[in-house]
């Protein structure tokens, strides 16, 4: 009876125990995967922004934007999901004036993955230089017609409702204030 | 006398244009690719061929993943250093 008891009371005492070091043993395997998708991701960067250099977008927009990235301390991955978002919002519409400092300031505001890509679809969307001339020798329509063609599979129905609300903010709000504001300055450089 | 004076001008105009041209570009031109660029190249290729190893490859190397990131930012904010990169990897 005696060595019953003590036998579930050692077990009782150990459970926590062993639970606890097979908890130590995944959370360092979460932070190497993670560290190793970081490291991944951060390793795509060079190849991102010359790709978007490569369309049109001026050499000192592309530093603007990854600087202001880099100034949020937005990681690696995010960062490469911006240019990403980037890239497609420039085959869809074309780049637009001032794309660093649009993206600055959506960061500025908290704008972060999903939100900032679909922020940055709209303003290309709204303003892109290619709007029109680039889709067209493709066989490709107006922009309204593709709609979320390019929508990838993180980019759900939520996303759709996201690009709206950000379409209404800009024309009037901070999207055309800004931008006109820095247009004169992006000129007199170069 | 008037001549001298012009031919000052002219050069002076063409001196200031030139200075302007070189020094008003996007700061990315006419700048060396720094060697940290291509050992940056040598250590993403090693990353590539094994990637489950790539931390413990950046530990080699004497940098730990917030360094490498900022130095990927660094280098993709460049343009002649990204195509460099690029190139070597």
């Amino acid at each position: 009876m005696n060595r019953s008891i003590l036998t579930v009371l050692v077990v009782l005492l150990a459970a926590p125990g062993l639970r606890a070091q097979e908890g130590d043993t995944s959370e360092p395997k979460q932070d190497k995967a993670a560290d190793r998708d970081e490291i991944l991701a951060a390793l795509e960067l060079p190849k991102k922004a010359q790709a978007l250099r490569n369309k049109g977008v001026e050499k000192a927009e592309v530093r603007e934007a990854l600087r202001a990235a880099r100034g949020k301390k937005l990681k690696a991955r995010q960062a490469r999901d911006l240019l990403e978002g980037a890239e497609e919002a420039v085959d869809e519409s074309g780049p637009i004036d001032n794309f660093g400092a649009f993206v600055k300031a959506r960061l500025a505001e908290g704008l972060r993955g999903r939100e900032l890509a679909a922020a940055i679809r709209a303003e290309h969307q709204a303003r892109g230089k290619g709007k029109g001339k680039k889709g067209e020798p493709k066989g490709q329509g107006p922009d309204k017609e593709k709609g979320p063609k390019k929508a990838k599979p993180k980019a759900g129905p939520a996303e759709d409702d996201e690009t709206a609300e950000v379409e209404e903010e800009s024309p009037g709000g901070r999207g055309s204030g800004q931008g006109q504001g820095q247009r004169g300055r992006g000129r007199s450089g170069r | 006398m008037t001549r001298t004076i012009v031919m000052s001008l002219v050069l002076a105009t063409l001196l200031v244009g030139f200075g302007c041209s070189q020094g008003g570009g996007s700061g990315d031109s006419g700048t060396a690719v720094p060697e940290k660029v291509t050992q940056a190249a040598a250590i993403a290729a090693e990353i590539e061929a094994s990637p489950d190893q790539a931390a413990a490859i950046l530990q080699k190397h004497g940098m730990t993943t917030d360094e490498w990131t900022a130095l990927m930012y660094e280098i993709a904010e460049n343009a002649e250093w990204s195509d460099a990169f690029e190139a070597a990897r």
